[in-house]
């Protein structure tokens, strides 16, 4: 949702109308949903994160004025409640020394340095430009890999090419995705699971 | 470390012995251990069209929802204050004298005539020299007429109230197009809106006939009488209810016997100038009854049947034209 009609909803946010919730809701329960499974691996408890982040927003909805900026709360509410969810869990396995423990400790640790929603915007669109830019054999073949989970076996099935040309355009889809986001290089070899 | 354990691990597929190895070598190098975080971080960012599942969003919408229901019930209408319908006393909005000359007359037969308007949300009155007095509900409008020989005709489309000082060397007469009400001194309350089916009239004192056309009297009503006429089939009914009931609206009141939903927003639609759809068809035939003053707010209203109902509403601001308000 842009900017512009998120500040259209806000009046009625502020008088708590259904209809405005839901839109918002729709519009970011995947992002803020996504965004914990991430670190929580639990769908469950993901969800009743969000929900009270929205809880959050529903508490202030009187205060909010058409300065408000919601992608940024609602973000940074289910940041800390994740935080807090780590924290707790942390402490109940604090002295099991086990692999859950560094699990969550990792996982904390890795969300604590997770950028503002800006930084976090801002990249997000970097890479979405870049994979938008590629060619259109690439990026099909890419964005299956990518998104559908597929393995490339069943791209090449599915695209009717032999794994090789699979191979073939998945490197090369990495090598131009690598250039475009060259500030970021060290880590873009990674962001698909190609290896 | 391969980089096959460093994607399962950020896609959660690694298994426990993997988990134990990789962690452990995260404990022991911090250099490691930083580029972790940032591949963790970056996975998170970049794969975030993987994860969309509608029904889930949908059903976590409802138990959010579901939650904070409760609390919906009794929020306060505080704003919306532009709904607030300021009770006025608005004189003769419109005001026309005109001379007719019709052509076939040789003799010029001076006649008066004059139209008074009532705007959405307002109550005008219309005071006769006589003492007489006629209150004009929400958007309604009558044109008093006047010949030479002192008699007064009325058309009215609307609701109008008529309070006439009896006296007998005086005519008076409201023509509806399908009957005509003679008064002799009376208090009486008419509705007959163009766009409504039927035309009600009420009698709270005196004495009033009907009459469909020249002198003949079709029907006398006495104090009380509530009479229903059906603009489709010419039938009449008459009920015995409480004129007061009918009245309401000049006291600054809105009174709802035992009337549907679709009639209570065709009132609010008049008063308070918004257009009201009800998007859910079963609730239009529910009934209510209340009695609400009309000083208060469309949303206070609504609000109102909303705590008796499981009813819903969102209204849509518009510029320039009418707000609308949606039922569901």
């Amino acid at each position: 949702m842009n900017p512009a009609k998120l500040n259209k909803l806000i009046p009625f946010l502020r008088e708590g109308e259904k209809i405005a919730f839901e839109e918002i809701y729709n519009d970011f329960f995947g992002v803020m949903h996504h965004l914990s499974v991430q670190y929580l691996h639990d769908q469950k408890v993901s969800e009743e994160i969000v929900q009270d982040t929205f809880m959050k927003l529903w508490e202030i909805r009187e205060t909010l004025n058409e300065q408000f900026n919601i992608r940024n709360f609602l973000y940074t509410i289910t940041k800390n409640n994740c935080l807090n969810y780590l924290r707790n869990q942390k402490i109940a396995l604090k002295h099991q020394q086990n692999i859950k423990y560094l699990e969550i400790q990792f996982n904390f640790e890795a969300l604590e340095r997770l950028g503002s929603y800006m930084e976090f915007e801002e990249l997000r669109e970097k890479i979405d430009n870049a994979i938008a830019a590629l060619p259109d054999d690439l990026r099909e073949t890419f964005l299956l890999s990518r998104f559908e989970e597929l393995h490339y076996k069943e791209i090449a099935d599915k695209q009717s090419i032999s794994i090789k040309t699979v191979e073939a355009r998945m490197s090369k889809a990495l090598r131009i995705l690598r250039f475009e986001l060259k500030d970021y290089v060290t880590l873009i070899c990674l962001i698909s699971n190609f290896f | 470390m391969s980089e096959e354990i460093f994607s399962k691990i950020l896609n959660n597929s690694a298994t426990e012995l993997e988990k134990s190895d990789f962690y452990k070598l995260l404990e022991e190098d911090n250099a490691l251990r930083e580029v972790f975080y940032q591949y963790k971080n970056l996975n998170t960012i970049s794969n975030f069209h993987s994860n969309k599942s509608i029904q889930l969003q949908k059903d976590s919408f409802k138990r959010f929802w579901n939650r904070i229901k409760p609390a919906t019930a009794y929020r306060m209408a505080d704003l919306w204050y532009r709904y607030a319908a300021v009770f006025i006393i608005a004189l003769s909005l419109g005001f026309l004298m005109r001379y007719q000359v019709p052509l076939n007359y040789k003799v010029i037969v001076p006649t008066q005539t004059i139209t008074y308007t009532s705007e959405k949300g307002s109550v005008s009155t219309i005071h006769l020299e006589d003492g007489s007095a006629i209150w004009l509900s929400s958007a309604s409008k009558i044109i008093l007429q006047r010949n030479s020989k002192g008699e007064m005709s009325a058309q009215l489309n609307g609701e109008a109230y008529f309070d006439m000082i009896p006296d007998t060397s005086r005519k008076f007469e409201v023509d509806l197009g399908y009957f005509k009400v003679k008064d002799i001194g009376t208090k009486f309350n008419i509705r007959a809106y163009s766009y409504e089916p039927t035309i009600y009239t009420t009698l709270e004192g005196g004495k009033i006939d009907l009459y469909k056309s020249g002198d003949q009297s079709i029907l006398s009503l006495v104090p009380s009488d509530y009479m229903k006429y059906d603009k489709q089939t010419n039938r009449i009914a008459v009920i015995q209810q409480d004129p007061s009931i009918s009245t309401a609206w000049k006291d600054g009141k809105f009174v709802f016997i035992n009337k549907t939903l679709s009639d209570i927003c065709l009132e609010l639609e008049n008063w308070y100038n918004v257009e009201i759809i009800i998007r859910d068809k079963s609730l239009a035939s529910t009934r209510y009854t209340s009695v609400i003053k009309r000083t208060t707010t469309v949303k206070m209203v609504l609000k109102m049947l909303a705590l008796t109902d499981q009813i819903e509403y969102k209204i849509e601001e518009r510029k320039e034209v009418r707000d609308i308000v949606y039922i569901y």
